[in-house]
């Protein structure tokens, strides 16, 4: 545009990460409802982003079993993007994925004006990996330490203690799914309410402790419902 | 001589969801000197008076500017090695500090401010009701204290219950804070927080005065409601003639840069906005324009330029 002074003008980019489980023991029913929890959240995630015109938000996807692989090896815009089917096998390379996530987190990989990044991290086991070193990786990196971090635990069997320490959040925990309802609530919220969070422009001071609720950089995530039937299967 | 201007305005977003303007700016004269001057209230809920801390530091700011033009009339400030770096940001810090519990204890109806009930919402109802709690036992403790019993230092030290309200409430008018003040010889500057401070030389390219903090960044900056607002202040006194004879000066908020697609864009907008004598009258629709097709944030400049050919 040539009437207003300046170079090229364009919203913020806000970058949102999918880091996902795909070993072995995610296979049947739990890599087949975070697929279908995904792509049943992906419309409202697109309408919830044309709310806000001055984000720019690009989906990044990585999942791990025993090596990690990048579903998007660039960033694609929201608006392009689709979602395909993953499938489960192998070990559980958590650390490994946090480690190639820094990679995309480091400065000369991010934008200098983007918005704080979201990374969604969804497993059902412990890592069989170096996690602390993955962790520290990521959290080496000064965009990861501005990022608002999420946790999905699925089922019992999940390790809480690493995804804890991967969201080092003040006050909210690791989101613990146990049934395919609760899963596609928490994946409807990551990608609706604290989408919308993240891509509003308020500024918060440097240095105060991780995004918090009453800082309502992330909102709080939706309860179970007490009136609902008993799920018809639990993990 | 200069010409001064400074407008803030609300940001896209802030239109979009009915909340006002949380940014301030201020340009003017002080005898033989100009100063321009912004802050960008934090915006987010949690911080639900930061409007008033924006414009709070804008006074603060303003209310240094006069002391220091005061001093150095009375004062031969070659005596001294850096009259304004070694002084400023403490002076300012403790301002704003004592400006922001003036205004909190003649202020302590704060249930009622749309504000803050929007702020409420956000809360899950076991952390309302603990939140509600503190500033309960502030308000009873305010009732009876004076300004000079509320400053963070010294309730940094109490034992009382009050504490955590305090606390949170006096975050609720973070705010950054940065501004120029220009005379014949030298030209001194403040920054606190992220937002950029510009110089345009007679003949070059604009220039950055002084480089935000590195901190400032994924909307992160550092703040005046934060423990270590002092040492994160960044005073700094240039000579006019290091500064190739500039024609303009100008400081933003970060809504300005960040609605650009690279820093080079940024800096062209100052020059823009500086070579043109009507922009005083434009920037208002440039800045919202910017902000719609931007970042969508809280838009403000303040801007001094060489006043042959323009229009104050």
């Amino acid at each position: 545009m040539t009437d207003l002074p300046g170079g090229p003008i364009a919203s913020r980019p806000l970058r949102f990460f999918w880091v996902l489980d795909t070993s072995l023991s995610m296979s049947g029913s739990k890599i087949g409802e975070l697929n279908f929890a995904i792509r049943e959240a992906l419309p409202s995630m697109k309408s919830t982003a044309n709310e806000n015109p001055n984000a720019q938000v690009e989906i990044m996807v990585l999942t791990f079993g025993s090596a990690v692989h990048w579903l998007t090896p660039a960033p694609v815009p929201l608006e392009q993007f689709t979602w395909t089917d993953i499938s489960a096998g192998g070990l559980t390379a958590m650390g490994g994925a946090l480690e190639e996530v820094s990679k995309k987190l480091s400065p000369d990989q991010m934008p200098d004006r983007g918005l704080p990044p979201v990374i969604v991290l969804v497993t059902d086991g412990q890592p069989t990996d170096d996690f602390d070193k993955g962790l520290k990786a990521l959290m080496d990196q000064p965009w990861a330490k501005r990022s608002v971090r999420l946790a999905i635990a699925i089922g019992q069997d999940a390790d809480l203690g690493p995804l804890r320490r991967f969201m080092e959040h003040a006050e909210l925990q690791p989101l613990l799914a146990n049934n395919a309802d609760t899963l596609a609530s928490y994946i409807r919220w990551a990608t609706i309410q604290v989408l919308k969070s993240a891509s509003a422009p308020n500024s918060t001071p440097a240095g105060s402790a991780v995004p918090t609720s009453t800082g309502s950089v992330l909102p709080a995530p939706p309860a179970p419902d007490p009136n609902a039937p008993p799920p018809p299967d639990v993990w | 001589m200069w010409s001064s201007f400074a407008v803030a305005l609300a940001g896209a977003s802030h239109v979009r969801g009915s909340v006002p303007v949380q940014d301030d700016a201020a340009a003017g004269h002080l005898d033989d000197w100009a100063y321009a001057i912004v802050s960008d209230g934090h915006g987010s809920e949690k911080y639900f008076r930061s409007q008033i801390g924006a414009a709070l530091a804008v006074e603060t700011l303003k209310s240094a500017f006069e002391v220091f033009v005061e001093r150095s009339k009375n004062v031969n400030l070659n005596h001294f090695r850096n009259p304004w770096n070694e002084w400023v940001d403490r002076y300012v810090v403790a301002e704003w500090n004592r400006r922001v519990a003036e205004h909190l204890l003649g202020n302590l109806d704060w249930d009622s401010e749309p504000l803050f009930q929007r702020f409420a919402a956000t809360l899950e109802e076991a952390k309302l009701r603990e939140m509600r709690g503190e500033f309960r036992k502030f308000r009873a403790i305010a009732r009876h204290i004076k300004v000079d019993q509320l400053l963070p230092d010294l309730i940094s030290h109490s034992p009382l219950g009050y504490v955590q309200g305090y606390r949170k409430l006096h975050a609720s008018y973070g705010a950054t804070l940065l501004g120029v003040l220009v005379g014949e010889k030298t030209v001194h500057s403040f920054q606190l927080g992220d937002g950029y401070i510009v110089y345009i030389p007679s003949s070059g390219e604009p220039e950055l005065l002084q480089h935000p903090p590195a901190s400032a960044m994924a909307n992160q900056t550092p703040s005046l409601c934060s423990p270590d607002a002092v040492e994160s202040a960044a005073p700094a006194t240039r000579q006019m003639r290091e500064l190739g004879a500039p024609k303009a000066f100008l400081v933003t908020t970060d809504g300005v840069p960040n609605s650009y697609t690279d820093f080079s864009g940024f800096l062209k907008f100052c020059s823009d906005v500086s070579l043109d004598p009507d922009s005083p009258a434009k920037l208002p629709n440039w800045l919202e324009g910017i902000s719609q097709r931007g970042s969508g944030d809280d838009v403000s400049i303040g801007m001094l330029r060489q006043l042959e050919g323009c229009k104050t």
